[in-house]
């Protein structure tokens, strides 16, 4: 029935968010990324964190390689509005030093698997 | 702050400059005076960020006058070319003027605007979205930095 088909289509549509092409989601990103680049040496100056410039540009990669798969336009402007609130965080000095580490693993040593490295971590055999 | 630059050429005075004092100082660059205000446009564009972290990178100083300044088209492609020798995912051996940066080059889209990023610096304008996409090998951005440079006027602080 007509009502039937009206329903359908009206579910098949998505509202969009912010973007209503790809290419214009793609735009939100690149710009993105961008903005977080030229911020990356205030962020150290300003943080005084324990960081070099080449370090923190690939944590910048990294975390946008994290979400290289995503395809859903909606699911990239919530993404790309998630990143901007960190940016304006960050660039306002709302943030702690703590918080700019947090992006960052602490290191961890691997457990030692031999007899020798085990003894010397302090467990019992 | 030293040990992290990279010692190849005169572009790095420009960097380390930006690094070491919130007023980069370049001999070099020239600024398009209605691009001054929004030089950090693409911050902005995306919200209101902090005007601290905007009036820092904005102060450029030009000590040499449009003409010995390095637009001719020669100048523009060899200071193009130096830009790109510089970024270190590109392997010195394949770079051609011709050679195209995703197919030829393996660059994938953000590596391309970071290479984007770097050109503007060097020259010292914003280069918009819908032009970036279409600039994928060096002669295309040489030819846009051509046009780009006789359509605007040019201010010295």
């Amino acid at each position: 029935s007509t009502g039937g088909t009206l329903i359908r289509q009206a579910v098949k549509e998505a509202k969009p968010v912010f973007s209503a092409t790809s290419e214009d989601a793609r735009r939100r990103v690149l710009n993105l990324y961008r903005a977080w680049f030229r911020q990356l040496p205030y962020i150290i100056r300003e943080y005084d964190v324990p960081l070099t410039l080449p370090m923190c540009r690939r944590k910048l990669r990294e975390n946008f390689e994290k979400y290289r798969q995503v395809n859903d336009i909606r699911v990239i402007d919530l993404l790309v509005a998630k990143g901007q609130m960190e940016l304006v965080e960050t660039a306002h000095m709302w943030k702690q030093k703590t918080h700019v580490m947090d992006y960052f693993k602490q290191t961890v040593s691997p457990k030692p698997t031999d007899f020798l490295g085990k003894f010397f971590d302090g467990k019992e055999p | 702050m030293l040990g992290i630059c990279r010692t190849k050429a005169s572009l790095t005075l420009q960097r380390l400059a930006k690094l070491n004092s919130f007023r980069a100082l370049s001999s070099f660059t020239v600024v398009p005076k209605f691009a001054l205000p929004s030089s950090n446009k693409h911050i902005s564009t995306l919200s209101g960020i902090s005007q601290h972290a905007i009036q820092r990178c904005s102060q450029w100083r030009c000590y040499a006058s449009a003409s010995s300044a390095g637009l001719s088209q020669d100048k523009i492609t060899e200071r193009v070319m130096t830009v790109i020798k510089l970024f270190e995912k590109i392997s010195a051996e394949k770079l051609t003027i011709e050679s195209h940066f995703m197919k030829e080059l393996g660059l994938d889209s953000l590596d391309h605007v970071e290479l984007l990023m770097a050109i503007e610096d060097e020259f010292g304008f914003e280069i918009p979205d819908q032009d970036a996409e279409k600039l994928n090998k060096p002669s295309d951005i040489i030819k846009y930095l051509c046009e780009k440079m006789e359509d605007r006027q040019y201010v010295c602080m």
